[in-house]
C-alpha cells in the first residue's frame, strides 16, 4: 500500500494552491485528470467562421446546438466539445423558488477543475468585505501573504484606478487587457464625470498574460475562449498542475476518484476507484486535504457520513444580466481581438457594494443572440453589426449569505440536489441603470434578466469554517468538525460570499490550510 | 432493419424536411440556400434528437406555414412570446446557425459595419421589422397558429 505525508484530492484551484505549499514534502495529487480530446484547429474564431468548417464550429455532434430546442439546457460556454469534458463529473440538479428543475449541472472530472472555463477574474477580499458580508472566523489578513504568492505565480493583468479602493493591491501587475471601442469610449467618459456618480468603474484584474511572464507566452485574444480550453497565456489550475508534475515534487495520481476514506488515529485510509477500470485501490495518508469543488467535496463528506437525508447550508453567486447600449458607439468596427470581460465596476448604495462585470459578446456566435432579440431573426440579424460596437453586457454580482432555505442534499442514489427557493431580484438596477444614463450608457430594467441559481459556478458554504464548528462545520484550519486529519480546502469552508467572485480567495485559503496542516505536529 | 439504422429517414420526410430548408433559408435570407446546406439541415435533424422530438402541434404549424408561403420570420416573435423555443423559432435558429459557418452567408461577416451610416441601417432594419411584425401577428391570427 502506498504512503504519503499528505494526499490532496482535486487539481482545481484549491488543490494546486495547496499542493504548491506542500511540494516535496511527500505528497500526492488524486484526479481524475481529462484533459480535452479535442481541440479547435483555428488560431482564431473569426478564421475558424471564415473556414466554412461546420464540424469544428458546431461540433461533430451538434454540440453546440444544444441550445436550440431547450434554450439554457447547456451554459454557453460549455458547449462546445473542446469545453464540455470540463463538466463531465458528478451531475447536480438545481431546484428553483417554483420547485421546478431549473438548472443540470455537473462537477469537474479535468485536470485543472472547473478553472478551464473561469472568466479569468482574480481579486482579493479585503476587511471591508469580510465585515460587510459578516460571518467569517479569519480576518483578510490571514490570507495577505498567500494572495502574494499566488498572483506573483499566475501574473495578473490590471491597473491602478478608481477600482483599487475596491479591488485593493495586486502583486506584480501586469499591463492591462486590451479593451474594445464601446468599453474605451464607457471609460472616458466616466473620467470626465467621476465627480458626478456614485459608479466606480475601472480595469478587471484578470488572470491573463498581456506579456510574456515566468516563460509562458501572451495572451492571444483569439476570441476562442467557448470553443477550447487550450488558451496559452490565459492562466487555468491545469497549468500550476502540469508545473509541479514536471517538477517531479509531488506523485500524481491521475484517473482515480475518491470513493471513500477512513480515518483512524494516526493515519487516513482510502479507497481510490480506477476511473477506466472501476478497479479499487487503497493508499494512507497522514492527512487529507479536500478540493473536489465545493459541491464535491459536499458530497464526499456527506456520503462519508451516511448523512444521505441531511441537508447542508449552499450559497452561490447567481447574477443579473442586463444588455446595455451606447448610441454613440453603434456601427464602430467591431475588433478582431477581444476578451470577454472589458471592465468591472462597484456602486455603493446603502452601505452594499455590489460588483459589476462588464462583457462584450465577441466569443459567441452571433446567432446565439438572435432569440434573445425582441424582433424577427432577419431584422436582428441586420441590427448586430452595427448594434454590437456599441454594446456591453453587465452582469451584477451582489453579497451572497446563506439563506436557511437555500440547501444542499443527496437524493437516495447519492446525487446532489440543490434547492434554491431564495433569489430576489436585484434591488438597486434602477440606482444602477440612473448611473449609467449619465455615463451615455442606456438600457431598461425589463431588459434584465436573473440567472439561475448554479448559474455563475460560485459556489459556497457547505461546511463553513468556525472557531468553535458544530457537526457539518470545519475548524479554520480546515478540518472537519469531528477530524485531526482530514481537511476541506475549497470553497465549501467559506462561510459567505462577498460581491467579488472567490477564485482567487479560496486558492489563498486552500494555501492558508495547507500551511496549518504542516505546522500541527502530528 | 432500415428502421434501426439511426441515419435512415423515409424519403417523404427528407423531401418534407428539404422543402422546409430552402423556404426558411428564403425567409431569413431572401435566397435559397446550396444543395450542402440543405444536407446540413436534414443532416443536424438527423442526429440531434430533440429536433426530432419536437411537439407535433408546433411541427404542423412550421408546416402550414411553409405549404401556405406565411411570413416565417414575422410570425415566429409571436409564437416565442408563449412558448419560449417554439419549433419554428428551433428550426429558423438552426438555419442561422449553418448559415454562420458559412461564408456564402455576408450577414454574418464580423468587420463590416455600417459606420457612420449606422443609425440609419438600423433606423431601416427597425422599420422593416415593424411591418414584418404587423403581417406576422394578422397570418398569425388569420391561420390560429399556435
Amino acid at each position: 500500500m502506498d504512503w504519503f505525508n499528505f494526499v490532496i484530492v482535486g487539481s482545481g484551484p484549491a488543490g494546486v494552491a495547496a499542493a504548491r505549499r506542500l511540494e516535496g514534502k511527500g505528497t500526492c495529487i488524486v484526479d481524475i485528470g481529462m484533459t480535452p480530446e479535442r481541440t479547435f484547429p483555428y488560431a482564431s474564431l473569426s478564421e475558424g467562421l471564415a473556414s466554412g468548417d461546420i464540424e469544428s464550429i458546431l461540433g461533430p455532434h451538434w454540440e453546440m446546438l444544444a441550445n436550440v430546442v431547450e434554450p439554457g439546457r447547456v451554459h454557453a460556454k460549455l458547449r462546445a466539445p473542446g469545453v464540455r469534458y470540463v463538466v463531465s463529473g458528478q451531475a447536480f440538479q438545481v431546484y428553483g423558488p417554483s420547485g421546478e428543475p431549473c438548472l443540470y449541472g455537473a462537477g469537474s472530472h479535468a485536470a485543472g477543475g472547473m478553472s478551464n472555463a473561469w472568466g479569468a477574474q482574480l481579486f482579493r477580499y479585503n476587511d471591508a468585505d469580510l465585515a460587510e458580508v459578516g460571518n467569517w472566523p479569519i480576518n483578510a489578513d490571514a490570507l495577505e501573504t498567500y494572495y502574494v504568492d499566488i498572483e506573483a505565480h499566475i501574473g495578473i493583468a490590471g491597473e491602478i484606478d478608481d477600482m483599487y479602493d475596491f479591488l485593493g493591491e495586486t502583486t506584480c501587475m501586469l499591463p492591462p487587457t486590451p479593451i474594445v471601442p464601446a468599453a474605451v469610449y464607457l471609460l472616458a467618459r466616466y473620467r470626465t464625470r467621476r465627480s458626478h456618480t456614485k459608479l466606480r468603474l475601472g480595469r478587471s484584474r484578470l488572470a491573463i498574460l498581456t506579456q510574456p511572464y515566468r516563460s509562458y507566452p501572451a495572451y492571444g485574444f483569439n476570441e476562442t475562449e467557448f470553443f477550447s480550453t487550450e488558451q496559452l497565456g490565459l492562466y487555468t489550475a491545469r497549468r500550476t498542475l502540469d508545473e509541479l508534475r514536471a517538477g517531479g515534487r509531488v506523485t500524481y495520481l491521475g484517473g482515480y476518484e475518491l470513493v471513500a476514506y477512513r480515518e483512524y488515529p494516526e493515519f487516513v485510509e482510502i479507497d481510490l476507484q480506477q476511473s477506466d477500470s472501476n478497479a479499487v485501490r487503497m493508499i494512507c495518508t497522514k492527512h487529507l486535504l479536500l478540493g473536489c469543488g465545493t459541491l464535491q467535496t459536499a458530497r464526499l463528506v456527506l456520503l462519508n457520513k451516511q448523512a444521505i437525508g441531511k441537508s447542508l447550508p449552499f450559497i452561490d453567486h447567481p447574477p443579473t444580466l442586463v444588455p446595455l447600449f451606447i448610441p454613440r458607439m453603434f456601427g464602430t468596427t467591431l475588433p478582431v481581438r477581444s476578451f470577454p470581460v472589458q471592465l468591472v465596476a462597484t456602486v455603493d448604495v446603502h452601505g452594499q457594494r455590489d460588483m459589476i462585470s462588464f462583457y462584450y459578446p465577441g466569443a459567441l456566435l452571433w446567432s446565439d443572440l438572435l432569440a434573445d432579440m425582441p424582433l424577427p431573426m432577419d431584422a436582428a440579424l441586420k441590427l448586430l453589426p452595427n448594434l454590437l460596437g456599441g454594446m456591453l453586457v453587465a452582469q451584477i454580482w451582489e453579497t451572497s449569505r446563506p439563506a436557511l432555505e437555500n440547501r444542499l442534499s443527496l437524493a437516495t442514489n447519492g446525487s446532489i440536489r440543490i434547492d434554491y427557493p431564495r433569489r430576489s431580484p436585484y434591488a438597486r438596477l434602477n440606482s444602477l441603470l440612473t448611473a449609467l444614463r449619465l455615463l451615455g450608457v442606456y438600457s431598461l430594467p425589463r431588459l434584465a434578466t436573473l440567472a439561475p441559481p448554479g448559474w455563475g459556478f460560485h459556489y459556497a458554504g457547505c461546511l463553513p469554517m468556525r472557531h468553535r464548528p458544530t457537526s457539518f462545520e470545519t475548524h479554520t484550519d480546515g478540518r472537519l468538525w469531528d477530524s485531526q486529519r482530514v481537511r476541506a480546502i475549497d470553497g465549501s469552508v467559506l462561510p459567505s460570499l462577498p460581491a467579488k467572485n472567490h477564485s482567487l480567495t479560496l486558492m489563498a485559503n486552500a494555501a492558508r490550510i495547507a500551511d496549518e496542516t504542516l505546522r500541527c505536529e502530528y | 432493419m432500415a428502421e434501426q439504422n439511426p441515419f435512415f429517414m423515409i424519403p417523404d420526410e427528407r423531401e418534407t424536411l428539404c422543402t422546409e430548408a430552402r423556404y426558411l433559408h428564403c425567409c431569413l435570407f431572401n435566397r435559397y440556400p446550396t444543395d450542402n446546406f440543405i444536407d446540413a439541415y436534414i443532416r443536424a435533424h438527423t442526429d440531434i434528437s430533440d429536433l426530432r422530438a419536437i411537439d407535433a402541434r408546433q411541427l404542423r404549424t412550421v408546416s402550414l406555414i411553409v405549404v401556405c408561403n406565411l411570413d416565417a420570420v414575422g410570425i415566429e416573435p409571436w409564437l416565442r412570446i408563449k412558448v419560449k423555443r417554439h419549433a419554428l423559432s428551433a428550426k429558423l435558429l438552426l438555419i442561422a446557425y449553418l448559415a454562420e459557418c458559412d461564408v456564402r452567408h455576408p450577414e454574418f461577416v464580423r468587420h463590416n459595419p455600417s459606420g457612420r451610416l449606422a443609425l440609419v441601417s438600423m433606423g431601416s432594419a427597425v422599420l422593416i421589422a415593424i411591418f414584418r411584425l404587423l403581417r406576422g401577428r394578422i397570418q398569425k391570427a388569420w391561420h390560429g397558429l399556435v
